[in-house]
């Protein structure tokens, strides 16, 4: 049960980034290796906040308009005058943001390992099973902010758009859609949820520049599992890393889980390439 | 009155132009039907008129506003609606969510929807189906539906009927039909079903290895002894 327990809040942590991520493939494509990088970056922006002495909620808040400002605007300084160049090109180059934004943290704050200034609480303790406070508000924020996001795609104007541009853009601007503009919706949308994971993930581990490289496979494997389709996928793939991860510090040993999304994506692509719960990604 | 001229039009698609000195103009309530043999660039022209497909030279307009240099989005604004010969549905949306995104832009999509549903009754039958999900017809008539979602003032629609069972071929050129009388907008329409268009159809043209071979009233040419070999491009 504890494992249960932990694998949660684990998946708590990955699953609104699986969702930003989700939503960058859908729309443009690609595969955003920088997805950790701008969880840490989010992380950082909350401890600073933080450390200048704001509210971490408040801090988080910051974390989460900081993260999407920075995609959106290596958005417009890379992605964009690439756009229609093959994934591959994409990747790689979305391997270089990731080393920049993680260099950059690295020289303003150094390698130290930082955590947000929380009152110091004892863990509590429910049916045999120990948590934080923290573990709690890491995994209510998480559901709720994936049920927020599934249901503004499905029911909300921006949300069909959205949908609309990810599954066809050129139909899209033959339809009226001011497919710029949703795209860029999009992408502020996406890395909102990477500064919030990142805030989640400072919550639920240490605050460090390595966190990079720690989360972003998780996170990109979380997300091919749920087929990179609709938010409810990604944030089950989380769920399921979160297992797999929590399964194998138990029966294996604790240095193997940061193999368990390689492991995980092999897997997928070789038994099921449209994900658990996607249907087979149309090529173009 | 003219809604939309074509001037000496060149179209292609970045290397040797497929469509060639095209001039022809379709006025407020009347519906031009484009007939010729597979491959003849007819879907090219019209890809050309939506802004898919490059205009190389001539001129474009749609009341009096130069459509050359605007993008498709901004054609659509200016009320060009192109319903495409494939790829023509938001195919992981229902046709709900089809119909209502193709209204972007406007407060008043509840009215529209069911003004589209009203000219297409069929569709009722469907709306909760996602579209790739619906057969050939079925697609085709929400295809169309959305394209009048925009209340266009042209249409342009690529073979339409593709994919419909004979009776509902009718039932959708007389819908465009009485569409285009009633709201006045102007239709360039290509049809494989050349002689059920042009009952319906004002004038015809045959476009023939991407030029004009014929342009006349559609009764007239419907009624030449030598349709077949022009429709099929035969050099007879
Ligand atoms: N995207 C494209 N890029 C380059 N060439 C194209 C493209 N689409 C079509 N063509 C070429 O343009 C020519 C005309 O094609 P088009 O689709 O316009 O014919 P069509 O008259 O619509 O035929 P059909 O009756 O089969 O629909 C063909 O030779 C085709 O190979
Ligand atoms: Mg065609």
């Amino acid at each position: 049960m504890q494992l249960i327990l932990n694998a949660i809040a684990s998946a708590a942590v990955l699953a609104p980034a699986a969702i930003g991520f989700t939503l960058i493939f859908t729309l443009f494509r690609y595969t955003n290796f920088a997805a950790g990088a701008l969880m840490t970056a989010g992380a950082f922006a909350a401890w600073q906040m933080n450390d200048l002495g704001l509210p971490i909620w408040l801090g988080g808040i910051c974390a989460v308009a900081f993260a999407s400002g920075l995609l959106m605007l290596s958005d417009r300084v890379v992605f964009e005058p690439l756009r229609g160049r093959s994934g591959g090109t994409l990747l790689l180059v979305s391997i270089a943001l990731s080393v920049i934004i993680d260099n950059v943290i690295r020289f303003a704050y150094g390698t130290q390992i930082r955590a947000f200034d929380l009152p110091l609480r004892p863990p509590l303790t429910y049916a045999g099973l120990r948590f934080t406070p923290e573990t709690l508000s890491v995994i209510g924020i998480s559901v709720v902010a994936t049920l927020a996001v599934g249901a503004l795609l499905a029911f909300t104007r921006l949300g069909r758009a959205l949908r609309a541009v990810a599954d066809n853009p050129s139909l899209s601007s033959i339809r009226g859609l001011p497919v710029p503009r949703i795209e860029a919706a999009g992408i502020l949308l996406a890395g909102a949820l990477f500064g919030l994971s990142g805030t989640l993930a400072g919550l639920d581990l240490a605050i460090e520049p390595n966190l990079s490289w720690a989360l972003t496979i998780p996170v990109i494997a979380a997300a091919i599992v749920g087929g990179l389709g609709s938010p409810l996928g990604a944030a089950l793939g989380a769920v399921i890393i979160g297992l797999a991860e929590e399964l194998t510090v138990a029966f294996i040993s604790a240095p193997y889980k940061g193999a368990v999304g390689f492991v995980v994506i092999a897997l997928v692509l070789l038994l099921r390439p449209q994900g658990l719960l996607g249907r087979a990604v149309e090529r173009k | 009155m003219t809604r939309l001229t074509l001037d000496h039009l060149n179209v292609g698609y970045g290397g040797a132009d497929i469509v060639k000195d095209i001039s022809l103009s379709v006025g407020s309530g009347e519906i031009v039907a484009i007939i010729g043999p597979n491959g003849a660039g007819k879907s090219t022209l019209l890809k050309g008129l939506a802004g898919v497909a490059r205009v190389t030279s001539g001129g474009l307009e749609v009341d009096g506003t130069d459509l050359v240099p605007l993008s498709p989005f901004e054609r659509a604004i200016q009320g060009v609606a192109f319903m495409p010969q494939d790829r023509n549905v938001f195919r992981t949306l229902t046709v709900t969510e089809n119909l209502e995104t193709s209204a972007w832009g406007h407060d008043d999509i509840r009215a529209r929807m069911d003004e589209v549903i009203a000219l297409l009754p069929t569709l009722s039958g469907y709306l909760n189906k996602a579209a790739g999900g619906l057969s050939g017809g079925q697609r085709q008539m929400a295809a169309l539906g959305m394209t009048l979602m925009s209340r266009p003032t042209i249409l342009l629609v690529d073979e339409p009927t593709a994919g419909l069972s004979p009776n509902l071929v009718g039932e959708m050129l007389d819908v465009l039909a009485n569409l285009t009388r009633h709201a006045g907008i102007g239709v360039l329409i290509v049809e494989q079903n050349a002689r059920a268009a042009l009952t319906r159809a004002d004038r015809a043209v045959v476009l023939v290895d991407g030029r004009l071979r014929r342009v006349g009233p559609a009764a007239e040419l419907a009624g030449e002894p030598d349709f077949g070999a022009l429709f099929f491009g035969d050099h007879a």
